[in-house]
């Protein structure tokens, strides 16, 4: 049971904070401007191309992520 | 009575409470989404709907839980089954019309105890099955689902700090709304085989099928079919309490929470354990708001709480009493007695609840005053329909 517990506990941090996570690099890489320590806002670098291909990279990973639990649940939890 | 015409009422009643579970369980997912402006309150039931049915079809591990590991399938009889599914949709009306997010398979849990205490006493119930697979999950996934969700809250906040609010927003909303449907889904991995299990303990107490038998295909699409009715509802007073009553929601917050609720649902279904989806997303919101160092009102997170630990014995004493009506009006009549009760009892709470009803329209109206203590969540927020006048304090309906 120690073990259970620990297993949900260990794959809901996984998934529970590492999807949201990537949601918010992608959100970050993807923004065209930034605050900056002032209060004011200037442009985000590198350039729009590569900035969204940051972004994504990274919303392509958390849905391969968000994929994966599905299938874990699919396959792992019909008998 | 014919044998038949029993089995095929007690699987009406089954999926009547599936029903319930539905647009009673509808805040869970969707609440955040809702109060953040993420998605359209009608948008967010359809869509919970929709996947509620999906999610349906994923898992069977809890139905195979609900079916043993609860109580004795031995001494299962049709009566008790009545019984328990009387207690809980009776439990889950009554928590609705009060906008309180308690438990429906905690309802179903503990009227399923009642009723074989009841019928044939301590020696039916899986004493260990019920503490390794409801009570210990029941007690420590809220807590799980708040850590995930503060850590997770921190998290976006801090890699988003330099990212302008509204930029932000308008990013993160899409991954809200795919955590939201996350949500949905894993709910219909949990909730729907709980209906499942129990048509499945019917039919081998009625002789249909044999012990140890699988969830017929049947038996999941229309305990998908009767979940995704339900939600298409819409819990609007429960999606009331969880959007707006706990804590003030942003969409990091909504995205964050979500996704720990999730997480945590998918993967204990995964190993069978019949999680309470009301309490991991409670446990989740509160956890968000902690995360992002906003006020949280305990003082509904307390009555909430209160409602859960009163949930299991409550629903099993509805679950026992009406076993014992059974007994009282006594041979065939008593299953159609039982059911003719809790019908009355629904349509009285629904005739109710038309008084000041809550919809789509005023889901998301701010709150507007904590509760006394001695008064259910749903009562403090006065919200005016168009067509009704409010005395205060007037009980927001959903």
């Amino acid at each position: 049971m120690f073990t259970t517990v620990l297993t949900v506990l260990g794959l809901s941090l996984v998934f529970g904070v590492g999807v949201p996570a990537l949601a918010a690099s992608a959100a970050r890489v993807a923004a065209p401007e930034l605050t900056t320590a002032d209060g004011g806002t200037a442009p985000a670098r590198p350039g729009a191309p590569v900035r969204l291909a940051g972004a994504v990279a990274l919303v392509v990973t958390v849905v391969a992520v968000v994929g994966f639990a599905v299938w874990l649940v699919a396959t792992g939890g019909t008998k | 009575m014919d044998g038949t015409l029993i089995l095929a009422l007690v699987v009406a009643a089954a999926l009547a409470f599936d029903f319930t579970n539905g647009f009673h369980d509808t805040g869970n997912a969707m609440a955040a989404s809702i109060a953040t402006g993420a998605l359209k309150p009608r948008t967010a039931v359809l869509l919970s709907a929709a996947l509620n049915m999906v999610g349906a079809f994923l898992s069977l591990a809890v139905a195979a839980t609900i079916a043993k590991g609860i109580v004795d399938q031995d001494v299962v009889t049709l009566p008790l089954v009545v019984g328990a599914l009387a207690g809980a949709i009776v439990w889950n009306v009554v928590t609705w019309y009060l906008g309180l997010p308690s438990s429906s398979s905690h309802a179903l849990v503990g009227a399923l105890v009642g009723a074989t205490l009841a019928a044939v006493g301590t020696g039916g119930v899986v004493w260990g099955g019920l503490v390794l697979k409801v009570v210990l999950p029941a007690l420590l996934a809220p807590v799980i689902a708040g850590t995930v969700a503060a850590l997770s809250t921190a998290l976006v906040y801090r890699i988003t700090r330099r990212v302008p609010a509204d930029a932000r927003d308008r990013q993160l909303r899409w991954g809200q709304m795919a955590s939201a449907s996350m949500v949905s889904l894993a709910h219909g991995t949990n909730d729907a085989q709980k209906s499942m299990g129990i048509i499945l303990l019917a039919l081998v107490a009625g002789g249909a099928v044999p012990a140890g038998s699988g969830v017929p295909t049947w038996v999941v699409i229309s305990c998908a079919l009767a979940m995704a009715a339900g939600t298409a509802l819409g819990g609007w007073r429960v999606i009331r309490t969880l959007g707006k009553g706990l804590t003030d929601i942003q969409v990091p917050q909504g995205m964050a929470s979500d996704t720990s609720s999730a997480s945590v649902i998918l993967v204990s279904s995964a190993f069978g354990f019949p999680l309470s989806t009301t309490q991991v997303a409670t446990g989740s919101i509160l956890g968000s708001g902690v995360g992002r160092r906003e006020k949280v009102r305990w003082s509904v997170a307390g009555r909430m709480g209160v409602a859960w630990l009163i949930t299991l014995p409550a629903a099993a004493a509805f679950g026992a009493l009406a076993v014992g009506l059974e007994h009282v009006v006594g041979g065939d009549a008593g299953i159609p007695a039982v059911l003719g009760v809790v019908s009355a009892v629904c349509a009285v709470i629904w005739w109710r609840s038309r008084r000041a009803a809550v919809d789509a329209h005023n889901v998301t109206a701010d709150w507007e005053q904590d509760a006394p203590a001695a008064a259910p969540a749903a009562a403090h927020p006065v919200v005016v329909h168009d067509d009704v006048v409010p005395t205060a304090p007037t009980p927001v309906a959903v």
